[in-house]
Formats: structure tokens, C-alpha cells, sequence
């Protein structure tokens, strides 16, 4: 069980170190993560720092319960800027010593831009390939794409990050977690990059079809995301030990989360046929031609 | 014969291109004139669900031999390498039809998988780009084709129910006995249920599947009055697929 005052002390040293710092709670996990794995492994504060992985990377209920009691104590509070809830230092902490001090500052001292703090996790540490492309690599991008052109300007200027996207989530297909638990996940999944595909043709064109069908991409990418991160936390892989007492509430909600997400990629995928119906398409060549009719020929019994 | 037909998932896999397989009759008997084609949304969404399944197997399939050769490998073993990194892979497939699907691309792309092997990085993402873009003509050729509207090449109808506990109870039961295999106790029935509410004359359900549909052929017939099952070939003049 781990120690009510560790982890306290970890969070306010943070904040001694850079006292301006104004951080997203996922940011706080992703900082003690990384303290986390820089302790010599049979440093007992490794057991008092137990992690799953969820939705926004590295999630730790003691990091939840800790920042919730610092709350309470005045130490610090949240703030809300454009629609972003921080963490900021409410009262200056009495100077704390940890045992791992040096790494501590290291860290906080690199996580500047923040965003790239959380994909380098993502990268270097996530149990499966797919978890850094697709929230990173296709999501995260998506998102910078939109962001970056108010609607009406998906113009066919745009072809080279929407050729990038496209090839981001195709990556991501090819690397699908084959684990029994995620079966169905995997089938939705792929029914989803079919419709995000015919998406992709849409915004191509610049037509009108063009903006709501990249929003609408993204808005069921971000779903598909979650019920993702609520199966991956299920897997041995995916958290410490400490959390097996949970695997059968996880798993339960799991399973409705994902019942709740193929009606949503049905309907997504219906609205992307209609709005795809004047997509103008290119001629199949020889290669092409020859690849698809080897696959037909391998599905149709002899 | 009905000139109404109403399609399997098989025929309009079947007929994406035109090929010299032993399925050529697929692409052929679409080619013919004469017949009012129907499918159901069910079948639609089984064909994307396939052509989904065939991109994915292949990417994960690429992905894996790319992460798995090494970075200058020896052209002169290069086919038995390609031969042992398939054999690997198609055992971690569960699916005997992903097998099956992996087999025949690996062995139909050989020359195209050596040069990618051999080439530049760039070369070997073109071959990529080519397999998605297959599977993409496929998946837009299908929509086209398949709608839910009266002038559509084959009519997709959305109207039937999801399962036919309550509309064909008997039925169902009886033909789930006699195919042995579920899904096709629902996708049979639809051509019965458009049958009856929205073409109202007799209706060829025209499939490939030998194993659960055309071997049971008279029995369905019986269960099904105004159903007959045919497969692509009996409409081709002079010729059998």
C-alpha cells in the first residue's frame, strides 16, 4: 500500500522546483511516471507510485487522491483557461527533500512544450505501437490540422496533411493490439478507417462536404480513442499490479463503452457514404487490379 | 427464371474485378442485362466488413515483414525468407479465411513484394499506398453500385428488420437447421422479407457459397416458397464458373 504522504511531497516538489508552472492534471501523472521509472528498480517507491495507462497517458489513482488532498489543503488549486482546467500552486510549499531529487528536477526542468513531454511518453514507454500512432500521430494531428484551418478553408492546398493524416491512420491499422480482448475494438476500428478513407477523398476535393466530414472524422477518432484506453488499462501490459483488484469493473465498463461505439461508426460511416456520393475516382492500374482480384481470389472458396 | 435477383456478400465481392479465377462467372453474370438486382444493407455491410478485413491483413502483414527483415537482406534467399516471415505470420492469424486471403496475396505479389523488399524505403510505402488504394477503388465501387435507390446497379434495401424472431420465426429456426451457420440464417431470410413486403414476385438468391447455400439449395426452397437459389454461372449462356 502505498504511503499517503510520498506522493504529496513528490507533487509539491514539482512546483518547488518551477513555482509558475500552470499544468493539466495529465501532465502531474506524466511528471511522477517519469520520476516513477527513474528510480533504481528496487527502490520501494516504485510500489507507491502504481500506474495504468488511460486516456490521456499515464494515470495514477494515489496521483488523483494526492492532488485532491493538496487541493484541500490550499496548497494548490485549479484554473480554467480557454476551456483548460490547470493545476497552479496556491500557497508557496515549505522547501521538501525527496529521494529522488535530481531526477525530479531533470524532468520538470524538460517538460517544455508540454505537449511534446506527453508524446515523448507516449513514445518511448506505451505498452503497444499503436498507442503513440494513433493518439499521437493521427489524433493529435488531426487536431492541430483543424485547428489550423478555420472552416471553409480545407482548400486543395491542403493535400499534403490530409496525404500525412491518411497515412497516420492507415499505420495505426497496421499495428491493432491482437489481443483476444480487443477482437471487436480491432472490427470497429477498421470499419472506421474505411469511412475516415472516403473522408480524406472528400476534404481532397475542397467541397463544402469537405470541413464537417474532417470534424466529424476527428470527433469519432477521439471516441474510438476512448473506448481504446479503457480496454489497453485491462491488459496485463497495461497497469500495475496494483490495479488487478479493478480488471473486473474495468472490463465491464469496457464492454459497454464498446457496444456504444459501433452505432457511432455505423452512423458515422453513413454519413460519410452520402456525403461522399460525387467523390470523383481514379481508375484502377494493373498493380492495383492485380492486388485486389489475389485477395478476392484468397477469400472465395475453391 | 425471376428476373428479380436478390445478391450474396460472395457475388459482389466476386465481381469487383474482373478476373481469371475460378469465380470469373462473378464479374460475367453482372455484366448480363435482363435482371433486377437487390441486396440488403446487411450484405452491403458484410462486403465493406470484407474488403476492411483484406486491407488490414495485408498492412499487418507488411508491417510485420518490414520490422522483421533485415536492412540489406541477401536477394538470393530473399523467397525463402518472404516464405518463412508468411508462414509465421499466417500462423498468429486465427482465421482460416485471413490465411487463405495472406496466401494468395503473398503468392499472386511475389515479384512486387521481392523488388519492395530490395528497394528504396519509398518503393516499399508505393506498394503500400497501392494496397490501400486497391482496397479504397473496391470499397468506392461497391458504394456506387449499391445503393438504396430504384436506378442503382443492384438496390440496396435498408427496410429489413435486424433479426427475424418476430417476422419469420418458423423459418428461420428451420433454416438454421438446415445451413448450419448463423449469419446465413439472417441474410437468406432477407431476400424472403423483401420478397414478400417490397418486390412481391418470385426472387433468385444468387450466391457462390456451395458449402452452406447451394448444397442445401431445395431445402431452402421449400422453407422459402418464391425463393429459388441459384449460383452466378446458371446465368451464363453456355458456360459454367
Amino acid at each position: 500500500m502505498p504511503s499517503p504522504e510520498v506522493v504529496p511531497r513528490l507533487i509539491r516538489q514539482i512546483y518547488q522546483v518551477r513555482p509558475d508552472l500552470k499544468l493539466p492534471e495529465a501532465a502531474i501523472h506524466a511528471v511522477l511516471f517519469e520520476v516513477r521509472r527513474a528510480l533504481p528498480r528496487d527502490n520501494p517507491g516504485r510500489e507507491r507510485l502504481p500506474f495504468y495507462w488511460y486516456t490521456h497517458g499515464p494515470y495514477s489513482e494515489i496521483v488523483r487522491s494526492s492532488i485532491e488532498d493538496l487541493e484541500r489543503r490550499g496548497i494548490l488549486r485549479e484554473e480554467t483557461k480557454a476551456g483548460k482546467t490547470l493545476l497552479v500552486l496556491d500557497a508557496r510549499p515549505a522547501a521538501v527533500g525527496c529521494v529522488c531529487e535530481d531526477e525530479l528536477w531533470r524532468i520538470v526542468r524538460e517538460i517544455d512544450p508540454l505537449e511534446a513531454f506527453i508524446n515523448r511518453i507516449y513514445r518511448d514507454h506505451a505498452p503497444y505501437e499503436f498507442m503513440p500512432r494513433y493518439r499521437v500521430d493521427f489524433i493529435a494531428s488531426l487536431e492541430g490540422y483543424i485547428a489550423s484551418r478555420p472552416e471553409g478553408t480545407l482548400d486543395q492546398g491542403s493535400f499534403c496533411g490530409i496525404d500525412c493524416l491518411e497515412d497516420a491512420l492507415y499505420a495505426c491499422e497496421a499495428v491493432l493490439v491482437e489481443e483476444p480482448l480487443f477482437e471487436g475494438f480491432n472490427d470497429e476500428f477498421t470499419a472506421y478507417v474505411s469511412g475516415a478513407g472516403k473522408a480524406f477523398d472528400i476534404a481532397r476535393t475542397g467541397e463544402s462536404a469537405a470541413y464537417p466530414a474532417i470534424r466529424a472524422t476527428c470527433a469519432v477518432a477521439r471516441d474510438v480513442w476512448c473506448v481504446f484506453a479503457g480496454g489497453v488499462r485491462i491488459l496485463s501490459r497495461g497497469h500495475d499490479d496494483y490495479y488487478d483488484g479493478r480488471l473486473e469493473r474495468w472490463e465491464q465498463e469496457y464492454r459497454k463503452a464498446f457496444s456504444a461505439l459501433a452505432p457511432k461508426v455505423r452512423a458515422y460511416n453513413r454519413y460519410i457514404r452520402e456525403s461522399a456520393r460525387r467523390t470523383p475516382h481514379g481508375e484502377p492500374d494493373e498493380r492495383t487490379t492485380r492486388i485486389l482480384s489475389s485477395l478476392i481470389e484468397g477469400y472465395l472458396p475453391g | 427464371m425471376p428476373s428479380h435477383h436478390f445478391l450474396d456478400a460472395n457475388v459482389l465481392i466476386g465481381s469487383l474485378v474482373e478476373w481469371d479465377g475460378q469465380h470469373r462467372c462473378t464479374y460475367r453474370y453482372m455484366q448480363q442485362e435482363g435482371f433486377r438486382r437487390h441486396t440488403s444493407k446487411r450484405v452491403y455491410a458484410e462486403c465493406a466488413d470484407v474488403l476492411g478485413r483484406f486491407r488490414r491483413t495485408v498492412l499487418q502483414y507488411l508491417e510485420y515483414v518490414e520490422q522483421s527483415i533485415p536492412g540489406h537482406p541477401d536477394p538470393l534467399t530473399l523467397d525463402q525468407t518472404i516464405d518463412r516471415l508468411t508462414g509465421r505470420r499466417m500462423r498468429m492469424l486465427a482465421s482460416k479465411r485471413e490465411q487463405n486471403v495472406l496466401r494468395s496475396f503473398v503468392r499472386r505479389n511475389k515479384e512486387d513484394l521481392r523488388n519492395a523488399m530490395l528497394g528504396t524505403e519509398e518503393g516499399w510505402r508505393a506498394f503500400r499506398r497501392d494496397v490501400i488504394r486497391a482496397i479504397k477503388g473496391a470499397l468506392g465501387s461497391l458504394d456506387r453500385d449499391c445503393r438504396d435507390d430504384p436506378f442503382a446497379p443492384v438496390v440496396c434495401h435498408a427496410c429489413c428488420p435486424g433479426d427475424y424472431d418476430d417476422c419469420f420465426p418458423g423459418e428461420k429456426s428451420a433454416l438454421a437447421d438446415a445451413l448450419g451457420y448463423e449469419p446465413d440464417t439472417l441474410v437468406v431470410p432477407d431476400s424472403y422479407y423483401l420478397r414478400v413486403s417490397r418486390i412481391r414476385e418470385e426472387v433468385c438468391f444468387v450466391t457462390t457459397d456451395t458449402i452452406h447455400i447451394l448444397r442445401n439449395r431445395e431445402r431452402i426452397e421449400e422453407i422459402l416458397p418464391g425463393i429459388t437459389v441459384r449460383d452466378p454461372g446458371a446465368f451464363l449462356a453456355g458456360e459454367r464458373g
